[in-house]
């Protein structure tokens, strides 16, 4: 297939995609029975202030009018006004998606460093310590759900034994590097804060272990898979014959092949930290795009939801878009 | 005399520790190999051609385990050498090729790369340098492959299988080793290929002065090729013999019944065939194990194992028929 082609397709599919995820996520936050005016306002604002917010907010005009407003608005790139910060919804999504960006990143280097890491350890000493440990780690992965993961080490690393930093992305009395990219790690390389740049990747540490947990497991369990395959293969045998030792067999010639399949799983793994980032910046009072969206939602501050999600979705079919652009890319079938 | 021989595997026990119980894939396995001597081993699928060669390697992996016995390569025990001593024998020594060329080659790494590792490993000259360039060249051009500096850059893909097991004879063959061992090199390869592929191994073992181990299903190649011939029945050695002897006079039911499953040109009458399937060697049956197929079984068959014995000088067989005079006498 051509690979211009499939480009095309895959962006028209992504628009179909976002325009779904739109509809969605409009319906459910104008269909649900709760009272936004009311949590703004409280319980007891009198009616003609009521009525003047809903005016203000647009609420009183009818659902279809509103859908293809808000569809126009999105077309703009016109996210709407928060009700909650009163500030351009895409301004907000600015200033709190690189801490989300941050995160998902530390996310995904640690696990897939850990995981491959693990996969490879349990392949080579099969049934040994490290394999029976590495399969425990992963249905843990698999299972245990994020917050329950963030308060346990939480508790641990930091309330008991005190060797990691609590919630944030710096500790207090620290001033944050002058911010250039958002990103508290690239920032503080950039000014040679090197204070900061520590204490920001001791802060990172914990939330990206346990945003990438479950990701590691999968880049664990697939790792290992694939390795026990590959050195089972006749080339293998054949490396073995030449009077390699076992360490290079490993390195040199099965590693490259084992880690196949697992590329695949990492790029599917990234779109989930996206989702996982909701939980885990809300355990530790990470300052991202996740926890303005809960944080909307508790006030239900519609505009921030829809557009926060709307946002997140968009990333995510854009990652996905660029790895399957990739391994068009790399799979020689997908050569014409 | 013992001493001149470059191999001799003595006794040879290997199991596999599998989920429906321990396969006793090799019960005692003798044979030998002189100095530049071509020997076959020749028998049915699953009889343990391969793992015996593998255990030469001490290349048997998990489950699998060599439970006993002794492989004398050279004058010293391979089971008895420590796991460096015993790379270095992998690394100079003995070389090994197998049935499917194309996957005995890294796909991801080019042919190039993949046999100058084999020369910095049996010369110790750095995999990088100019001399393990030349090196390799002389070996692909020995093998008789064209181009061979645009062959280096090749990916195995790229290759033909004819070409592949080309590189990997010249991979086994650049180290000079004193033993190739062959599981079945051409199996995979089209019939005009495969007799290529056949000289070309023959042609270069008696310039290097190598010995062979060829291990085949195919008793023609044996016949043409090989000096001894090594019969090999679910995990026994059950006869050995020149390979005039063995075609001429074998005298084990075993062998008797595997030369008449050969088809013979312009034979009109169907092929004989052994009677009954290759055991499970979970369940192997006790003392002899083909007597549940051979038709000149007696009591004693399925009571005790048959030792070797030599018939004629140097052919050898394991079967109570000729056991039995022994103890009688
Ligand atoms: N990894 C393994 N796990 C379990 N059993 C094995 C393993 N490898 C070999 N075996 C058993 O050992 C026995 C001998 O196998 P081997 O591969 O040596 O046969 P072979 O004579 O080479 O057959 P073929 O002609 O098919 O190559 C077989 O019964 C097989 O089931
Ligand atoms: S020992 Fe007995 S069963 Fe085995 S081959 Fe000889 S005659 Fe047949
Ligand atoms: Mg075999």
């Amino acid at each position: 297939m051509n690979l211009l082609n499939f480009i095309v397709r895959r962006l028209l599919l992504m628009v179909l995609v976002l325009f779904g995820v739109l509809c969605i996520v409009f319906i459910i936050a104008n269909v649900i029975p709760a009272d936004p005016i009311g949590a703004l306002l409280g319980g007891n604002a009198p009616p003609e202030v009521v009525d003047e917010y809903k005016k203000k907010l647009g609420l009183d005009k009818p659902l279809a009018e509103r859908f293809v407003s808000y569809l126009l608005g999105v077309l703009r790139g016109d996210l709407g006004v928060s009700f909650r910060t009163n500030r351009p919804v895409l301004e907000d999504i600015k200033k709190f998606f690189p801490a989300t960006m941050e995160l998902a990143i530390a996310a995904t280097i640690l696990s897939v460093i850990l995981g491959i890491w693990l996969g490879v350890a349990s392949a080579v000493n099969r049934n040994k310590g490290i394999d029976h440990f590495a399969r425990v780690f992963s249905i843990l992965g698999v299972s245990m759900p994020v917050f329950w993961t963030g308060l346990l080490l939480l508790l641990i690393f930091y309330y008991k034994l005190d060797i990691l930093p609590g919630p944030g992305r710096l500790d207090i009395f620290l001033t944050p590097p002058k911010r250039i990219t958002g990103s508290i790690v690239i920032d503080s390389l950039l000014t040679g804060n090197w204070e900061a740049l520590k204490n920001g990747l001791l802060h990172l540490i914990m939330p990206a272990f346990v945003l990438g947990y479950s990701a590691t497991a999968s880049i664990a369990r697939i790792t290992r898979a694939s390795m026990l395959d590959v050195l089972r293969q006749e080339y293998i045998t054949t490396a073995r014959s030449k009077g390699l030792e076992e360490r290079k067999v490993v390195r040199n010639h099965a590693l490259r092949n084992a880690l196949i399949p697992t590329v695949t799983i990492i790029g599917l793994t990234f779109g989930s930290l996206l989702e996982g980032a909701v939980l885990t910046e809300t355990v530790f009072s990470w300052p991202g795009l996740g926890r303005y969206i809960t944080n909307g939602y508790l006030v239900l501050d519609y505009p921030a939801v829809m557009g926060g999600t709307l946002y997140i979705a968009f990333i995510y079919s854009l990652v996905n878009l660029i790895v399957d652009i990739i391994y068009a890319f790399l799979d020689p079938r997908m050569r014409v | 005399m013992e001493d001149s021989k470059l191999l001799s595997v003595r006794n040879l026990r290997v199991i596999f520790r599998t989920y429906r119980g321990i396969v006793k894939a090799l019960n005692g396995v003798n044979f030998e190999i002189g100095r530049e001597e071509f020997v076959g081993i020749v028998g049915e699928t699953g009889c343990g051609k391969s793992v015996t060669a593998l255990s030469i390697m001490r290349l048997i992996q998990q489950p699998g385990e060599i439970i006993d016995g002794e492989i004398i390569f050279d004058g010293t025990d391979l089971l008895k050498l420590s796991e460096d001593d015993m790379r270095k024998v992998r690394g100079k020594e003995i070389a090994m090729i197998f049935q499917e060329p194309k996957v005995s080659l890294n796909p991801v790494l080019k042919v190039g790369t993949q046999l100058k590792e084999a020369v910095s490993i049996a010369d110790g000259i750095p995999q990088k340098s100019r001399e393990a360039e030349e090196k390799v060249m002389d070996i692909l051009d020995a093998v008789g492959l064209p181009d061979p500096k645009g062959l280096m850059n090749k990916y195995p893909h790229e290759l033909s299988g004819g070409m592949a097991q080309r590189v990997m004879i010249a991979m086994g063959l650049l180290k000079k080793p004193k033993l190739l061992i062959a599981d079945e090199p051409t199996s995979a390869l089209d019939v005009t290929i495969q007799a290529q592929i056949l000289n070309l191994i023959k042609d270069l073992v008696s310039k290097f002065r190598t010995s062979v181990l060829f291990i085949t299903h195919d008793l023609g190649v044996v016949a043409e090729y090989s000096d001894r011939v090594v019969i090999m029945y679910a995990g026994n050695v059950v006869e050995i013999g020149d390979v005039y002897t063995i075609f001429r006079n074998p005298v084990h039911p075993y062998t008797k019944g595997l030369l008449n499953a050969v088809p013979r040109i312009g034979q009109r009458e169907p092929l004989e065939t052994i009677p009954g399937i290759v055991p499970d060697l979970v369940h192997p049956p006790s003392g002899c194990r083909f007597h549940p197929r051979c038709s000149k079984a007696m009591e004693v068959c399925s009571k005790e194992f048959p030792e070797m014995v030599e018939v004629e000088k140097d052919h050898f067989v394991a079967c109570h028929l000729f056991t039995r005079g022994e103890k009688n006498g």
